[in-house]
């Protein structure tokens, strides 16, 4: 446990160092200064504008991070060598994997909170309110950004780096359009709705931790909802964890 | 190559420089907005701008309708083309159906400056489908429809329900009433007052209802009991 904290703390360190954390920490800041200028286009609906793009634009920083730097930490330790510095300790393998993902899961979220922290400032000098609902839209983008990391570290354990960037990014918009797909399950046949049934089931459903219109709209978010949406994901990290140890315990880390 | 010797070149050579892109960023720029416009008119449909979105539908619908205010505007000012206007409302609320300013503003740069009724009137029927109980919306539905003649009936049944729903002006109900005047139908008229005014409990409202009741029974030839 003290050897997954201390890979924990060492990754955050990285994650902050790395100057895409600081490029995106500081374009998400851009953006929501933005969102305060253009919501003066709106003709009416300013603060349904500013929440709308604000909130977007945490999930779109958050999700890049989380991208990058879960694939990025750990092809940086395979390229760079340090990793079997690391493992020649006494420290299993799935120890370190987890360490990596506790590290870049923190420093994720330390992004997504900053940005979030000075959004809900900006909006509360603008003098609208922040509702409850503001701070449900940004757990969840929180649970989006934990799911997104453990993908990115799955999939570099079967691909190279650039590949597993782009497939992360493409299975989190295939994981928002996975309402088209429960549509097609519907309207479809044969074997193509049972290849469809199964990949509407194993994507991660990203579209239900969708909660930004609602929260903009200030529309009530049910408790029971975020708990469950809560154990989804909690359940989803798990596997794709799991799936990642038993990988890197078996892979050939040369 | 020393500054100050070839100051004399070089000032007017940055000079020179500058113009020549200022000059070229304005053309750009207005060739740039003049595409923009261009593009508007190919909007695809609402499901496939819901799909090509990818979750960020309601980020999509707002740049959507700033990028269609803007051009509403440069349009506006110039060459009245709205063909496109239609087509990118539709976008916004098929992006985000709940967005009340789309219909509300839309409905009226549609009806008043585009000249397409029809088009406000389609809008705002989406609108009051999404948002039920906004009485604004049904109430520039029965506008449009009895302004510009699309289907008055059903007009005065879009105004019966936007005088209602809660937040409706005090004078929607008398509003309604004279609409069926208009249209010649005095019972209706005087019958749906009558329903108002039991519902209500305002005494200086039920004073002016009685009053148009009187007058509404008098031009039929009757005498109020």
């Amino acid at each position: 446990m003290r050897a997954i904290s201390a890979i924990g703390s060492i990754t955050i360190k990285e994650g902050i160092r790395d100057k895409v954390f600081l490029n995106l920490l500081l374009f998400g800041l851009l953006m929501l200064g933005l969102s305060l200028l253009i919501g003066d286009l709106s003709m009416g609906q300013e603060e349904k504008f500013v929440k709308d793009l604000g909130l977007a634009a945490i999930s779109i920083i958050g999700n890049l991070t989380a991208i990058l730097l879960s694939v990025g930490s750990l092809h940086r330790e395979f390229d760079r060598r340090t990793l079997y510095s690391v493992l020649y300790r006494p420290i299993p393998r799935w120890g370190f994997l987890i360490g990596k993902y506790v590290g870049v899961c923190a420093t994720t979220l330390l992004n997504v909170m900053a940005m979030s922290l000075i959004f809900l400032i900006l909006i509360s000098i603008r003098g609208y309110p922040i509702g409850i609902g503001m701070l449900k839209a940004v757990y969840m983008i929180c649970l989006e950004v934990g799911l997104i990391a453990a993908i990115g570290m799955l999939l570099l354990q079967v691909l190279p780096f650039a590949p597993s960037v782009i497939f992360t990014a493409a299975l989190y918009v295939a994981g928002q359009m996975i309402d088209v797909l429960r549509e097609m399950v519907a309207s479809e046949r044969g074997i193509s709705r049972g290849i469809i049934w199964a990949v509407y089931h194993l994507l991660p459903n990203f579209g239900a931790l969708n909660v930004r219109s609602q929260a903009a709209y200030g529309l009530p978010i049910d408790p029971i909802y975020l708990v469950r949406a809560t154990a989804y994901v909690l359940l989803y990290i798990a596997l794709l964890m799991t799936l990642s140890s038993f990988r890197f315990e078996r892979g050939d880390l040369g | 190559m020393r500054p100050g010797k070839y100051r004399f070149i070089l000032i007017p050579l940055i000079l020179f420089l500058v113009w020549s892109i200022l000059i070229l960023e304005d053309g750009l720029s207005r060739e740039s907005g003049r595409a923009a416009v261009e593009r508007l008119k190919y909007i695809p449909s609402g499901q496939t701008l819901r799909l090509i979105t990818a979750g960020y539908h309601t980020l999509a619908a707002d740049l959507l309708w700033a990028w269609s205010v803007v051009s509403f505007g440069e349009h506006l000012n110039g060459d009245r083309e709205f063909g496109w206007l239609s087509k990118a409302l539709e976008g916004v609320t098929a992006l985000d159906p709940r967005f009340r300013d789309a219909y509300l503003y839309g409905g009226i740069m549609l009806a008043m400056e585009a000249e397409d009724p029809e088009g406000a009137v389609k809008l705002l029927e989406r609108g009051v489908k999404n948002i039920p109980s906004d009485w604004q919306l049904h109430f520039f539905l029965g506008f449009y429809r009895l302004l510009y003649r699309i289907d008055p009936i059903e007009g005065i049944a879009s105004l019966k329900r936007a005088a209602m729903l809660p937040g409706h002006p005090p004078y929607l109900p008398l509003l309604v009433a004279r609409s069926y005047t208009k249209l010649g139908m005095i019972r209706l008229a005087v019958s749906y007052l009558e329903q108002v005014r039991d519902m209500i409990s305002d005494p200086e409202l039920k004073l002016r209802i009685e009053a148009q009741i009187a007058e509404l029974l008098r031009r039929q030839g009757v005498v109020p009991g």
